[in-house]
């Protein structure tokens, strides 16, 4: 019996221990539902409250009313807010979290399209009083900056790097400027490729910029290109050749073989609908 | 640096396994360092809360740490090693062997291996269900059928 209680107490102690380091708010709130044990316990650790990170799917359901709940939990100590396309959060709404946590040092909105460049900039300003540091920045994805919003941004935000956009120096847009893997151009001061994905055309795996002197191989995902190193190693559609990028793998229809030691195959989308390959169809090459 | 590559300690597990160390792997355990440091170690090191095997597996995390330590911050290539033979060690193990080695490397202290199990198990409970994770951890459902209903309620916004 006595063994029994103490192996109850050493699983508790081994999810206590992994709490923190659950991904996303999703993950913490289902554990919520295990036991009245580990409920209480994530209810009473303050600590585990102070970064909120919401991703789809859960973004398109949280409202203003629960994020204001939810960032209460961390009793003003919350210090990372990481929003990702949450449809629903205002202005309104992330200002009451801001006013009510002047901790926050970290606030990555992306995507979050109801927020608006008054907004957030009124939000940073609020962060920044009192000598404290708001460190990272992220807006991408949210409308209507324009390098007059930057420029405000950046009487509050002194760091070079700190805000994820910035003024693109070929097209005057605010954009995300990647830095380029090239080495010859991150030696290079003024780096002549700097410039937003409208203006300079990059790798889309290693953001390599591709001038007229860089051999350019097409990807499977519409659109992207690669370089011919990156494009050398990809997995590629068994008809058409082309691969997909890292972040479109999931898109690769993959083709069942019988033999389990063969290379695992697979079409792009393209090809799969195009030809009717799909493998439960009886296709006549013959033609 | 030349004295702790030759000075040796040993290290005791609960089920009396000896292991003899330098003193840069003990030191990879900051309880052992205190230890060390406090002129404890003249004998074996014994630890009440940890098995020979785990205690082994835990030596030679340790000791790959400090054979094939980053030269530093910047050296890009050493970390990404280091990090690719944490991934082919965790493989090694089930659930219950990743459970014990939390609650070691807990015990004694060592951040890197307890941050490596930690992140193991999160992302393998990372879609589960409730009773899923109740499954895996043995975990008793203690809520009433009344109770329950109140958790749904209060997190319907998310789930439903």
């Amino acid at each position: 019996m006595k063994n029994e209680e103490e192996e109850e107490r050493s699983v508790h102690e081994v999810l206590l221990l992994v709490l923190p380091y659950l991904h996303s708010l999703f993950e913490l709130l289902s554990m919520n539902r295990v036991s009245r044990l580990l409920k209480n316990a994530i209810r009473d650790e303050t600590a585990l409250w102070t970064n909120v990170v919401i991703e789809p799917l859960l973004s398109s359901r949280l409202t203003d009313e629960i994020l204001s709940e939810i960032a209460s939990k961390s009793a003003g100590k919350l210090k990372t807010l990481i929003l990702r396309q949450c449809l629903r959060v205002t202005d309104k709404g992330l200002r009451r979290v801001v006013d009510s946590n002047p901790l926050i040092t970290k606030m990555i909105v992306p995507g979050c399209l109801e927020l608006t460049p008054e907004g957030i900039i009124g939000c940073v300003e609020s962060l920044t009083k009192n000598n404290h540091k708001l460190e990272t920045l992220h807006i991408n994805g949210v409308y209507g900056f324009t390098k007059h919003h930057i420029a405000a941004l950046l009487n509050y935000l002194p760091d070079v790097g700190a805000i994820d956009v910035e003024v693109c120096p070929k097209c005057d847009e605010v954009r995300m400027v990647p830095a380029c893997s090239r080495r010859s151009c991150k030696e290079s001061k003024e780096r002549k490729c700097r410039g937003c994905r409208f203006c300079v055309s990059r790798c889309v795996e290693c953001l390599v910029c591709l001038g007229s002197d860089t051999e350019v191989q097409e990807a499977a995902c519409g659109g992207d290109v690669l370089c011919l190193e990156c494009w050398l190693v990809l997995p590629k559609c068994r008809f058409c050749n082309k691969p997909y990028c890292t972040s479109h793998s999931g898109l690769r229809q993959e083709i069942e073989d019988t033999d389990d030691a063969a290379r695992p195959m697979f079409e792009c989308q393209a090809c799969y609908y195009r030809a009717g390959t799909n493998p439960y169809d009886a296709f006549d090459y013959q033609i | 640096m030349a004295s702790s590559s030759t000075n040796k300690f040993v290290l005791k597990s609960n089920d009396d396994v000896s292991f003899e160390v330098t003193e840069a792997v003990a030191r990879e355990f900051q309880v052992i360092a205190h230890i060390i440091d406090d002129d404890c170690a003249k004998k074996a090191i014994p630890l009440s809360n940890v098995t020979g095997e785990i205690l082994s597996k835990m030596i030679e995390y340790g000791k790959k740490h400090i054979e094939e330590a980053p030269v530093d911050e910047e050296d890009e290539e050493g970390k990404k090693k280091l990090q690719i033979w944490d991934e082919e060690f965790m493989k090694q193990f089930n659930m219950e062997i990743v459970f014990q080695l939390i609650l070691a490397s807990n015990y004694l202290n060592n951040k890197g291996l307890l941050d490596l199990t930690c992140c193991t198990v999160a992302d393998h409970i990372k879609d589960m269900t409730p009773d899923e994770v109740r499954t895996l951890f043995n975990v008793k459902n203690d809520y009433t059928t009344e109770e329950e209903e109140e958790i749904r309620k209060e997190n319907s916004w998310a789930f439903e």
